[in-house]
C-alpha cells in the first residue's frame, strides 16, 4: 500500500509534466503574445523574471567551454607549454656540440 | 485709293522690275528701275500718315539719288566704251560707282540705314513688296555686271551688311524694322556668294523671298507689328504656334529646315574657294540673327505674357483674311532642304 | 565533381534573389525561404569542404569561357582551393546564424525580406569573390559588396548617421577600389590576362606598382590605419549587418585579396614590410582606440580592426594560411559578440552605452555566457576558437627575425585586446545595474538563443577542427624556449590583470580631468577629426573658390557669356542707334562711295 503512495506522487509529478505540456501547447497555439517565444512581461524596479531553460543554458554554456578547456589541457598541454623542450646550449659538453678541445692541434 | 489708280500702280511696280530684269539696254534697265520707284512710291503713302509719307519721302530721295549716281555711271560707260548693252564694263570705276548705286538701292550695309526706317513706316504689304520684289531688278543687274567689280569691295559690303543686319536687329521689338534687318543680312549672304558661283545668290534670293513673304502673312494675319503683340498668338491663332518656331529657324538657317539650304551652299562654296575666315565670320554674325528670330518665337510660342485673369481663349468670326498661299508657302520655307541638290544643279 | 557541388552551392543561394524579380509580393515566409536556402547552401558546401580535405586536394579549377574582347579573354571561372572549400562552409554558418538572428532583430521591420535578401546579396557577392579565378570575377565580388554594404549600412536612412556612414564606408572603399583598378590595369596591360595562374608565372616577381595598389585596394576595404575611419562608423548600421560585416564578409575581403595574391607578394620585400608595418599600426592604434569607447559595438568593432590588423601583420610575416585560419576562427567569434551585443541592446531598448548597463549577467545569464565565450575567444584563451589562430601568429611572429619594432607593436596591441573585452564584461556584465528602472529583458526566443548557441560552439569547437584541418605543411611547426611560447599567454594574462585592476582602482578614485592621451584614445587619435574636417574643408574652400570666382563667375560667365553679351549689346545700340534724318544719311551715304571709287582708280 505504502508503495502505491508513493506511486501515487509520481503520478503527481507526472500530471505537472503533462500540465506543462499543454499549458506549453497552449501557449503556442492559441494565445498569441508579441515577438514570439516565451512571453516576458515589462517590470518596473524589480529583478526581470527569467525562464529556467535561459539559466540553464547560460551556465551550461560555460561550463562546456571550461569542460573544453580544461580537458583539452589536460590532453594537449604542449599547446601551450611548448612541444619540445628547447634545448639550451650552455648545458651541453662540447663534446656534444662538436666543438674540439682546445688543446688539439 | 482709286482702285484704278492703284491697279496701274502695281502693274507698274510689276512692269517696272520685268523691263529691268528682260531689257539688255542700260537705258532701258534704268528706266525700269525708274518706273518702279515712282510706282511704289505711292503704294508706300496708301496709309496717309506722316510716317507713312516720310518713309516714302526717304524711299524716293535714295532710290533717285542711287538711280542718278548709276545714270551717270552708264552714261560715263557709253562715253568710254560706245555702247549701251549690258556688259560687265571694263572700267573699274564704273563698275564701282554701278556697285555702289545698286547697293545703295538695295539697301546694303553700309547704304543701309534708309531701310529699316522706310520698312517702319509703311503697312506690313508695302513693306513685304519693299524688302522682297525691289530686291529683284537691281540684283539683276548685279548678276550682270558682277564680274568686273572689285570681289574685296563686294566682301567687304557683304561682311558690313551681315554685320549690321545681326546687330540692328539685336536692337529691335519692332517686327518690321526686325525683318529690314534679316532682309540686310541676306542681301549680305546674297552678295558674298555672286562672285563665286551667281545661281546661289538667286537660290538664297528665292529662298529668302519665301521665308520672307510667309513670316509677313503670318504677322499680317494678326497685323503684328510688335514682338508684344505677337505674345497673344496662343489666344489668337493657337494652330500657329508651333508654325512660327520652325518658321523662325528656317530664317535663321537651322540645318533641317529650307533656310539652311541657301547658307549651306554659300559656306560650301565659299570654302571651296579657299576662303575660310569669311564663311566663318559671316556664319557667326547670322547667330545673332537666329537670337532674335528665337526671342520672337519665346513670345510667340513658348511662354504666356502676364495677362489679364479674364482673357480667355477668344471666339473667333472666320477670318476676314483668307491666305490660300500661305500653308504652301509655309511648307515651302521649312521643308524643302531635301531638295537642295535639285536646286544647286542649275 | 566539386563544379557541381558549388554550383549546387550557389544556385540555391540565387532563388531567393531570383524569386523576388519574379514575385515581388511581400512574402510572410520569405524570411524563411532565405535562412532556408543559406542551411541548404552550406550542408552542401560542408559535403564538399569534407571531401575535398579528405581526398587531399590540391585545387580545382572550373572554366566556362564567358567572352573574349581582343586579345584577352575573360572566362568564368571558379577556383576551390582550400581557401575558398574552407571559407565557404564558414562564411555559410555565419550567415546562417545572422539571417536567423536578424529575423528576431529585425521582426518590426516592414522591409524585412528586402532586408534579408540585401544581406543574401552580400553574402553571395562575397562567395563570388572568395571563388573567384580571375581578377574581373574578383571585382565584381568586391564592387557588389561595395554597393551592399552600403545600402545595407544605411538601411535606417531616416537618420543622418547612417546616411554619413554609408557615404563614409563608399568613399572609403571608392578609395580603395581605385588601387584596385589601378592593378587591374598594370595586370592588363602587362600580363594580358586577369587569370591568377597565368598573372602569376608571368610576373613572379613584379614591380611593386600593381601589389602597391593591390595593397591599397585591401586596405581601403579591410579598413586598416589610413582608410579605417568607416569600420566603427559602420556601427550605425542595424546589428545583423554589423555582424555579417565584420565576421564573414567585407572586412575580410582586403585579407583574402591579399592572399590570393600572395604567390606574388612573397618575394617582393617592400611589399611584406609595407603590409607588416600597415597591420602592425592599425592593430596597434585600433585597440588604443577601443580602449576608452563607451559604445558597445563600437568597442566590438575596433576589435574586428584590430584583428584585421593581426591578419595584415601576418601575411606581412609571409604565412597567409595563418592569416586565413584566423579569418575563419575569428568570423564565429566576432560574429557572436555582435549577436550577443544585439541581444544586450535591443533588451535595455536600444542602449548601446556600455556605462548604462551593468549587471547583466543576472538577468540576461545565456547573452552573457555567450558573450563572455566570445570575448575569452577573442582574447586567445587557450583551447577556444582564437587561440588556435591568434597564439600560432604570435609565435611564428616572435620566431621569426621580423623587425622587432612592429613585433611589439603587435604584442601590446594583443595585451590591449584583453584590456578592452575585459571592458566590456566589467562594464556591461559586472556590478550593479545602471539601466533605467522599466525593465525589458527578454532573451527567450529561439529565433535568438538558436544563432548565439550555435555560434559560440562554434567560438569553442571550430578553432579545433579547422586548424586539424589545416594541411601541416602550410605553416611552420616552430620550437622555441619556453618564455617565448608563453609570450602569447602572458601578455594576455597581463592585459586582463591590468585592465581589472584599473577597472576596481577607477571606483575608489576620485575623477580628475581625463589626460590628453585619454582624448587621443577616446577621441580615435583625432584622425576624423583632423582628416575629415581638415582635407575636405581646405579643399572643399578651394574648390568652391575655383568653381564659383575662377570657373562660374570669370571663366563662364565674365569671360565668354558677359562678355560677348556686353559687346554685343554695345555693337548694336552703336550701329544701329539713328536718328531718322535723311540728310545724315546722305552725308554718311558720301563716304562709302567716295572709299570705294579711291580704292579702285
Amino acid at each position: 500500500m505504502s508503495a502505491l503512495t508513493r506511486l501515487a506522487s509520481f503520478a503527481a509529478v507526472a500530471g505537472r509534466l503533462f500540465r506543462s505540456g499543454r499549458a506549453r501547447a497552449a501557449g503556442e497555439g492559441g494565445v498569441r503574445h508579441a515577438g514570439g517565444g516565451v512571453h516576458i512581461e515589462p517590470r518596473y524596479r524589480q529583478f526581470p523574471q527569467l525562464t529556467r531553460t535561459q539559466v540553464i543554458w547560460g551556465e551550461t554554456l560555460s561550463a562546456i567551454m571550461w569542460f573544453w578547456i580544461l580537458w583539452r589541457f589536460w590532453h594537449d598541454s604542449e599547446a601551450v607549454l611548448g612541444h619540445f623542450p628547447y634545448p639550451d646550449p650552455s648545458q651541453w659538453t662540447d663534446e656534444e656540440l662538436g666543438i674540439p678541445p682546445d688543446d688539439e692541434d | 485709293m482709286n482702285p484704278l489708280a492703284h491697279l496701274i500702280i502695281s502693274l507698274t511696280i510689276l512692269t517696272g522690275t520685268t523691263i529691268t530684269i528682260l531689257s539688255s539696254h542700260w537705258f532701258l534697265a534704268w528706266m525700269g528701275l525708274e518706273l518702279n520707284m515712282l510706282a511704289i512710291v505711292p503704294i508706300l503713302a496708301k496709309n496717309t500718315n506722316p510716317r507713312s509719307t516720310e518713309a516714302s519721302t526717304k524711299y524716293f530721295l535714295i532710290q533717285a539719288t542711287a538711280s542718278m549716281i548709276l545714270l551717270m555711271a552708264i552714261f560715263l560707260n557709253n562715253l568710254t566704251s560706245g555702247q549701251w548693252t549690258i556688259n560687265p564694263p571694263h572700267n573699274q570705276t564704273l563698275s564701282t560707282m554701278m556697285l555702289i548705286a545698286l547697293v545703295m538701292k538695295m539697301g546694303m550695309a553700309p547704304l543701309h540705314f534708309w531701310l529699316p526706317e522706310v520698312t517702319q513706316g509703311t503697312p506690313l504689304i508695302p513693306a513685304m513688296i519693299v524688302l522682297t520684289w525691289q530686291k529683284l531688278a537691281p540684283l539683276s543687274i548685279m548678276f550682270q555686271i558682277f564680274p568686273s567689280t572689285n570681289t574685296s569691295i563686294i566682301l567687304m559690303i557683304s561682311i558690313l551688311s551681315i554685320m549690321a543686319g545681326s546687330w540692328g536687329g539685336l536692337n529691335q521689338t519692332q517686327l518690321r524694322k526686325i525683318l529690314a534687318y534679316s532682309s540686310i543680312t541676306h542681301m549680305g549672304w546674297m552678295m558674298a556668294v555672286l562672285y563665286y558661283d551667281p545661281n546661289i545668290t538667286i537660290l538664297t534670293l528665292i529662298i529668302y523671298i519665301f521665308l520672307t513673304i510667309s513670316t509677313f502673312m503670318i504677322f499680317y494675319l494678326n497685323s503684328n507689328m510688335t514682338t508684344l503683340s505677337l505674345s497673344h498668338t496662343w489666344n489668337k491663332l493657337t494652330w500657329m504656334m508651333p508654325m512660327v518656331p520652325l518658321m523662325m529657324m528656317s530664317l535663321g538657317g537651322l540645318p533641317p529646315l529650307t533656310g539652311f539650304s541657301p547658307k549651306w551652299a554659300i559656306m560650301q562654296e565659299l570654302t571651296k574657294n579657299n576662303n575660310l575666315i569669311i564663311p566663318l565670320t559671316m556664319a557667326m554674325l547670322t547667330l545673332m540673327n537666329l537670337y532674335f528670330y528665337m526671342r520672337l518665337t519665346y513670345s510667340i510660342s513658348m511662354t504666356m505674357f502676364p495677362t489679364s485673369n479674364n482673357t480667355k481663349i477668344n471666339w473667333q468670326l472666320k477670318h476676314t483674311k483668307p491666305m490660300p498661299l500661305l500653308p504652301p508657302l509655309m511648307t515651302l520655307s521649312t521643308l524643302m532642304l531635301p531638295l537642295t541638290p535639285l536646286m544647286l544643279t542649275n | 565533381m566539386h563544379s557541381s557541388m558549388i554550383l549546387m552551392t550557389m544556385i540555391p543561394l540565387l532563388t531567393p534573389i531570383i524569386i523576388t524579380l519574379i514575385k515581388p509580393n511581400n512574402n510572410l515566409l520569405y524570411p524563411h525561404y532565405v535562412k532556408l536556402a543559406i542551411i541548404y547552401a552550406f550542408t552542401v558546401s560542408m559535403l564538399s569542404m569534407t571531401m575535398f580535405i579528405f581526398t587531399g586536394q590540391e585545387s580545382m579549377i572550373s572554366n566556362w569561357h564567358w567572352m573574349t574582347i581582343q586579345t584577352i579573354e575573360l572566362s568564368l571561372n571558379f577556383k576551390m582551393d582550400f581557401f575558398s572549400m574552407m571559407f565557404t562552409p564558414v562564411a555559410l554558418f555565419v550567415t546562417w546564424s545572422i539571417v536567423e538572428f536578424s529575423m528576431w532583430y529585425m521582426s518590426s521591420d516592414p522591409n524585412i525580406n528586402q532586408f534579408l535578401k540585401y544581406l543574401l546579396i552580400f553574402l553571395v557577392t562575397m562567395l563570388i569573390l572568395i571563388t573567384a579565378n580571375n581578377l574581373f570575377q574578383l571585382f565584381i565580388g568586391w564592387e557588389g559588396m561595395g554597393i551592399m554594404s552600403f545600402l545595407l549600412i544605411s538601411w535606417w536612412h531616416g537618420r543622418t548617421d547612417a546616411n554619413t556612414a554609408a557615404l563614409q564606408a563608399i568613399l572609403y572603399n571608392r578609395i580603395g577600389d581605385i588601387g584596385f583598378i589601378l592593378a587591374m590595369t598594370w595586370f592588363f596591360l602587362y600580363s594580358n590576362s586577369w587569370d591568377f595562374q597565368q598573372m602569376f608565372i608571368l610576373d613572379r616577381t613584379p614591380n611593386s606598382f600593381p601589389l602597391m595598389s593591390l595593397l591599397l585596394a585591401a586596405t581601403g576595404k579591410s579598413a586598416q590605419f589610413g582608410l579605417h575611419p568607416w569600420l566603427p562608423s559602420a556601427m550605425e548600421g542595424p546589428t545583423p549587418v554589423s555582424a555579417l560585416l565584420h565576421s564573414s564578409t567585407m572586412v575580410v575581403a582586403g585579407v583574402f585579396l591579399i592572399i590570393r595574391f600572395h604567390p606574388m607578394m612573397e618575394n617582393n620585400s617592400l611589399i611584406q614590410t609595407l603590409t607588416l608595418s600597415m597591420g602592425a599600426i592599425t592593430t596597434l592604434f585600433t585597440a588604443i582606440c577601443a580602449l576608452t569607447q563607451n559604445d558597445l559595438k563600437k568597442i566590438v568593432a575596433f576589435s574586428t580592426s584590430s584583428q584585421l590588423g593581426l591578419m595584415m601583420v601576418t601575411i606581412g610575416i609571409n604565412q597567409p594560411h595563418l592569416a586565413f585560419l584566423h579569418i575563419c576562427t575569428h568570423a564565429f567569434f566576432k560574429a557572436m559578440l555582435f549577436l550577443s551585443a544585439g541581444s544586450i541592446i535591443h533588451s535595455l531598448n536600444n542602449e548601446q552605452d556600455i556605462r548604462k548597463m551593468g549587471g547583466l549577467f543576472k538577468t540576461l545569464p545565456f547573452t552573457s555566457s555567450s558573450l563572455i565565450i566570445g570575448s575569452f575567444a577573442l582574447m586567445g584563451m587557450p583551447f577556444l576558437t582564437g587561440f588556435y589562430s591568434k597564439d600560432l601568429i604570435i609565435e611564428t611572429a616572435n620566431t621569426s627575425y621580423t623587425n622587432a619594432w612592429a613585433l611589439t607593436t603587435t604584442l601590446v596591441a594583443t595585451s590591449l585586446t584583453a584590456m578592452y573585452s575585459i571592458r566590456i564584461i566589467f562594464f556591461a556584465l559586472a556590478g550593479y545595474p545602471r539601466f533605467t528602472t522599466l525593465i525589458l529583458i527578454n532573451e527567450n526566443n529561439p529565433k535568438l538563443m538558436n544563432p548565439i548557441n550555435r555560434l559560440a560552439l562554434g567560438s569553442i569547437f571550430a578553432g579545433f577542427l579547422i586548424s586539424n584541418c589545416v594541411p601541416p605543411t602550410s605553416h611552420p611547426q616552430v620550437t622555441m624556449p619556453w618564455h617565448l611560447k608563453l609570450t602569447a599567454l602572458g601578455v594576455t594574462i597581463l592585459g586582463l590583470l591590468v585592465a581589472t585592476e584599473l577597472s576596481l582602482m577607477t571606483n575608489s578614485m576620485k575623477l580628475s580631468t581625463p589626460l590628453k592621451t585619454f582624448y587621443f584614445s577616446n577621441m580615435l587619435g583625432f584622425y576624423s577629426a583632423t582628416t575629415h574636417r581638415l582635407n575636405p574643408h581646405s579643399s572643399l574652400t578651394m574648390s568652391q573658390n575655383l568653381t564659383s570666382a575662377l570657373l562660374d563667375l570669370f571663366w563662364l560667365e565674365k569671360s565668354m557669356p558677359k562678355m560677348t553679351t556686353q559687346t554685343q549689346i554695345s555693337a548694336s545700340t552703336t550701329s544701329s542707334t539713328q536718328k531718322g534724318l535723311i540728310k545724315l544719311y546722305f552725308l554718311s551715304f558720301f563716304i562709302p562711295p567716295m572709299l570705294a571709287l579711291l580704292l579702285t582708280i
